[in-house]
């Protein structure tokens, strides 16, 4: 039997036509839950090669990772080689540590820096400057690729030495060449400095928000508060909305500053005044919220807080700042601190009434208050749910909700 | 004082994307997300009808192109390579949901999630009763429907993407239009009215 093809046709397009209305219908993609699916994913795949390759394998490595390591002569405290565990946090106290690598680079905190190593590649590593000052000297082959990371600054490095100091605070990077050449790229810099050089750059606004205080309320990354237990609503005194002081210039425009500059015969030339404003558009506190994630993603609760409540501080009452309190919210939650989520994702709805961020934070505050045996405020929460998304995915939650209080 | 030379915000090229994200480059994956998130979706969507596992999909499917980055030559072909991965995880749901006896979208279990799904009241009645009937039929057949009468691709577009050759696009393609029609011919099997009187 033949098929009338032209039937088939019409038949399709108004199955993709209505597909796309349902479509235009439902969110987008979520980004984030996209990169943390696909961790997830990795994370499976690797303890599935792990179980396949068996003990005999693990053993074999054991032994050689042993011996590399015993090679090297490396052992003594807080020096890291290929044999150990290279990812996480190192703080140097008053004695400056040295973090040494498998392929010879070395990587010296001076007392009371910190550095966060993200990643170890085959060819180099990605290490964040937190705070402090490195001392960095990256031994070079072909495929060397080492990157330093501070604030939202990224100096790429493939084989040189230079010290790099991060001020957190101020939103300072000082590079200090002594061999070769590095890129320091950053929201509103690229440049390649090369030995002997030394230079401050700071993309922040004049009035930089100091770092782990958002503002009034809540007061912490990690436990927000507010004198009734929950945030004051939008435009109620000193919110989590509230803009940073602008001082000198316009706050919301990055401005590139670049002090103690020893200029260098690798620096650049100036740029325009037509290039500086171009620069200007460029979207502030995103990468900070990059920063976020990837910490958030590589199980670092702690750096992710404290990077989530960077971001609402450089972006009040933007959509990055909602954002950032969503997933604030979804930390305390995953370290079980209810109250803590519930006030979060309360932020969450007092900054966005409207789109999936503020849906979804709604539907997991009625979860998070009928947990902790707050019944009148989850029925509350479950009558307002059903009156702004009577249809959303907590629509049957808040009605079992409302259910079973009467 | 000397300054930096000016940052301009441009979209990197796809072959700059494979390779900042081979090089490791922050943030590099998340663009990548970004920028072929809702196509992906929309593919998944087309193929397989809306549902409560296109998300979990999507994510499968950017785990696999990070996974093979490295093999797509050249690093300009993404676009083509994201659709390949797309498809291929969609004809794997699609068995999947065979082998689980999921013979139709109106079936029991996944009607009832489906209802749980957000945006669910955003599915009309006919695109259901379309992947249910397509779903009677075997995952390449539905691939191939879809492809051609849903997402409007050509015959060498298909082959393209999945990566067949046209003369078995052609042949797979009338064996799927014949078996649908025989299927939708057939009084006994139940399909929605106004779908069997549009296709004879």
């Amino acid at each position: 039997m033949s098929l009338p093809r032209p039937s088939l046709e019409q038949i399709g397009g108004r199955v993709a036509a209505a597909g796309d209305r349902a479509l235009d219908a439902t969110p987008g993609p979520d980004v984030d839950v996209v990169l943390a699916g696909v961790a997830r994913l990795r994370g499976r795949a690797r303890r599935r090669r792990a179980a396949l390759a068996g003990a005999a394998v693990t053993a074999l490595a054991v032994t050689l990772g042993l011996a590399s390591w015993r090679m090297r002569g490396d052992a003594q405290p807080g020096v890291v080689a290929a044999t150990q565990p290279a990812v996480g946090p190192r703080h140097a106290e008053r004695e400056p540590l040295p973090l040494d690598f498998a392929d010879g680079t070395r990587v010296v905190l001076a007392p009371g820096a910190t550095t966060d190593v993200r990643e170890v590649r085959s060819h180099g590593a990605q290490v964040a400057l937190v705070r402090g000052t490195i001392d960095v000297h990256v031994v070079h082959t072909d495929a060397t690729r080492w990157d330093v990371l501070a604030g939202d600054f990224d100096v790429t490095v493939t084989g040189t030495r230079f010290d790099a100091t991060w001020d957190p605070e101020r939103g300072e990077l000082t590079v200090a060449m002594k061999e070769g050449t590095v890129r320091v790229s950053g929201p509103c810099v690229r440049e390649e400095l090369s030995a002997p050089s030394h230079k401050t750059f700071s993309c922040a606004p004049a009035a930089t928000v100091p770092v782990a205080t958002p503002t009034s309320a809540p007061t912490s990354a990690t436990s927000p508060s507010s004198p009734s237990g929950l945030p004051a609503p939008r435009g109620a005194g000193a919110s989590p909305a509230s803009p940073p002081r602008a001082v000198g210039h316009d706050a919301d425009k990055p401005a590139l500053v670049v002090k103690a500059a020893v200029p260098a015969e690798g620096v650049q030339a100036g740029e325009s005044d037509g290039a500086r404003a171009s620069r200007t558009d460029a979207p502030k506190g995103a990468s900070t919220l990059d920063r976020a994630d990837s910490a958030r993603l590589a199980g670092d609760s702690r750096g992710a807080r404290a990077l989530y409540a960077q971001a609402r501080a450089e972006r009040p009452g933007t959509a990055d700042a909602v954002k950032a309190a969503f997933l604030l919210g979804r930390l305390a939650e995953d370290a079980g601190d209810v109250g803590g989520a519930a006030r979060w994702y309360d932020v969450v709805c007092h900054e966005a009434t409207t789109g999936p961020l503020a849906q979804d934070a709604l539907g997991r505050m009625i979860e998070l208050e009928q947990r902790q045996g707050h019944t009148a405020t989850a029925r509350a929460l479950a009558e307002r749910y059903l009156v702004a998304h009577p249809k959303g995915p907590h629509s049957s939650y808040a009605r079992s909700v409302l259910d079973a209080s009467r | 004082m000397q300054v930096a030379p000016p940052v301009v915000a441009v979209e990197r090229s796809c072959a700059d994307l494979v390779r900042a994200i081979a090089d490791g480059r922050p943030g590099a994956e998340r663009e990548l997300i970004t920028r072929f998130a809702g196509h992906g979706r929309r593919l998944l969507i087309r193929t397989l009808g809306p549902g409560p596992d296109v998300d979990d999909l999507l994510q499968e499917v950017f785990f696999r192109v990070f996974q093979r980055l490295h093999k797509i030559e050249p690093p300009d072909a993404l676009p083509g390579y994201v659709t390949t991965v797309t498809l291929l995880v969609s004809r794997e749901a699609l068995k999947k949901r065979r082998r689980a006896r999921w013979l139709s979208f109106l079936g029991g279990d996944e009607l009832a999630s489906l209802t749980e799904h957000r945006g669910a009241e955003a599915v009309p009645e006919d695109v259901r009763a379309f992947y249910g009937a397509l779903g009677k039929v075997s995952a390449q057949a539905q691939l191939l429907i879809t492809l051609r009468y849903v997402e409007g691709l050509r015959l060498e577009e298909i082959a393209v993407a999945l990566e067949l050759s046209l003369s078995t696009v052609k042949r797979h393609l009338a064996r799927a239009e014949a078996d649908l029609a025989a299927l939708l011919g057939d009084d006994d099997v139940a399909v929605a009215p106004w779908l069997r009187g549009a296709l004879r």
